[in-house]
């Protein structure tokens, strides 16, 4: 996918929501959520299967101790 | 009367009870300040002379009938104009804002209130809290009290502005992604982010609910262990708020501090860190190491991925929030926050729930492998000189997202982690700005972050600095 579909792609992702994201912002928006996503994919990419959810609040009350 | 000015929160206080000063008196002159600091600083959104002054007779008149309200009687306090008064419209820092008067008061106004506290007025903010430097295009810029050409960060911007110019006691701030930790920081205060759910949120405006946290900027560490100490705890109107108990914070700050372990991050925090920043940030450890505290260096997981994902949460939260005004009125946005919303528009279910998910794993990594060999990380608030307006004044443009990033480098780890970090000033920049060390615990231990930082601040004077002119 070349950049100029993945930035049409986002404005029609967020016109979908009814947000108009002006032209000149949408390449910044798509470098940006680029980063974020390769960041984030190396770090949840390991991420498993939860047999059980995972309790975000409950490890921070059981970090209290 | 003046010199009172001068005194921290808990000082006041003393001062009061012991009826050394009027409640009237203090109120008159704090006003005087705020009107003061309010023309160079444009710290404040509103003051209220006459609801305050009547409020501060009435507090003498108990205090002369032997009734004490409170360990706050009589103090005077001006918050971050995010904190729901009923039958007041806050301006949330936007132009948009709630149009209507609150239907109910915010949990920690009422908490204070039932403490003593007198409220004069409302400080300024970022627009919608969304923001770390101070900048607002509907209020005006906040300035910086040390040098108005400065900024004073973000986004509880007037509540670091107007304690650092000793024309409030103390305020409430919100730290979702470092709006309390910033402005202390960059203003010379102390200020507490304290853990996620310690502190109801109920009547606060919601940024993003996963990461939103109110906590104080005051003078000292103990005025903010006293407001902390009449806002925490569980409340039935914040299903998020913890039912863990509250501990006596003000008692636990005279405990000793010899033994404990403080962590010094061998990466992330001091990567590229100005030397400006650097020198008084490990000097404060000397002062840790005189107290008898042990100095441990820490190899920390790698933070950057945290970052990305707490920025994810932050964008998409926010941008579900704005959604209909976004649709409808984007053009009475900022610029800068409009461009922000937008991002967050973007994001996807996917990336946003599995931002969430790492956050779990996040936590018990950084338990496992940090916190198990330290009491308190010790680190930098921010890693560059501090800038001033308009060289940080990047609106939406290109330089925008990489400008923002690196303001919340250092203080968006403890936002994604859920837990407290405490800001205390520990020396100045060659440019005269102040500088400051923050001090990041396990979940739930404000205690023991609160006793390192009053052991700090008995050792030093850095906090009791004042700004040219005040």
């Amino acid at each position: 996918m070349s950049m100029d579909e993945k930035t049409e792609a986002l404005r029609t992702y967020a016109a979908l929501a009814g947000v108009a994201i002006p032209q000149a912002r949408i390449g910044a928006i798509a470098e940006t959520l680029a980063r974020q996503l390769a960041a984030e994919r190396a770090a949840t990419g390991t991420l498993e299967f939860e047999v059980e959810p995972s309790s975000f609040v409950a490890t921070l009350a059981r970090g209290a101790s | 009367m003046s010199e009172l000015l001068h005194a921290g929160a808990a000082e006041l206080a003393r001062l009061l009870r012991a009826k050394k000063a009027s409640a009237r008196e203090v109120m008159q002159a704090t006003l005087a300040a705020a009107e003061r600091a309010h023309a160079r600083l444009n710290c404040f959104v509103r003051i209220d002379a006459e609801e305050a002054l009547a409020a501060a007779e009435a507090a003498d008149r108990s205090l002369a009938r032997g009734a004490v309200a409170g360990p706050l009687h009589g103090v005077p306090m001006a918050h971050k104009d995010m904190f729901y008064r009923e039958g007041v419209a806050s301006s949330l820092g936007s132009r948009i804002g709630p149009a209507r008067p609150a239907p109910a008061t915010a949990t920690v106004l009422k908490r204070l209130d039932a403490a003593g506290a007198i409220q004069f007025g409302v400080l300024h903010m970022t627009e919608f809290a969304y923001g770390p430097t101070g900048h607002n295009y509907h209020l005006g810029h906040c300035r910086n009290a040390w040098n108005p050409s400065y900024i004073t960060g973000g986004s509880s911007s007037g509540s670091g502005a107007s304690v650092a110019a000793r024309a409030n006691f103390a305020a409430l701030g919100s730290d979702t992604g470092g709006s309390i930790r910033l402005p202390a920081h960059f203003c010379g205060v102390t200020g507490l982010k304290p853990t996620w759910g310690r502190v109801s949120r109920a009547g606060a405006m919601p940024l993003a609910y996963s990461m939103d946290t109110v906590g104080p900027l005051a003078r000292t560490v103990e005025d903010c262990a006293l407001l902390l100490q009449a806002i925490a705890g569980n409340d039935p109107l914040d299903a998020t708020s913890s039912p863990l108990p509250v501990p006596d914070y003000v008692a636990d700050l005279e405990r000793p501090v010899e033994g404990l372990r403080i962590g010094v991050p061998r990466r992330y925090f001091y990567d590229g860190v100005d030397p400006a920043i650097e020198r008084p940030v490990r000097e404060s450890l000397d002062v840790f190491a005189a107290l008898g505290c042990r100095i441990v260096e820490v190899d920390l997981p790698d933070l950057e991925p945290w970052n990305h994902a707490g920025t994810a949460i932050i964008a998409a939260e926010a941008a579900a929030l704005h959604a209909r005004w976004l649709r409808e009125r984007p053009q009475d946005y900022s610029e800068q926050l409009r461009a922000r919303l937008e991002l967050g528009a973007c994001i996807g279910a996917v990336q946003y729930i599995n931002a969430l998910r790492l956050r779990d794993r996040a936590l018990k990594q950084w338990l496992a492998h940090v916190m198990s060999k330290v009491d308190a990380l010790h680190a930098p608030v921010v890693s560059f000189a501090t800038p001033t307006i308009a060289e940080t004044d990047v609106r939406g443009g290109a330089r925008m997202t990489e400008v923002l990033a690196s303001v919340t480098r250092l203080v968006r780890p403890a936002n994604f982690l859920g837990v407290p970090a405490l800001a205390v000033p520990c020396g100045f920049q060659p440019n005269g700005l102040p500088c400051a060390f923050q001090l990041i615990g396990r979940p739930f231990a404000e205690a023991l972050l609160l006793r390192l930082g009053h052991a700090y601040q008995r050792e030093t004077d850095w906090h009791r600095r004042r700004p040219p002119g005040v």
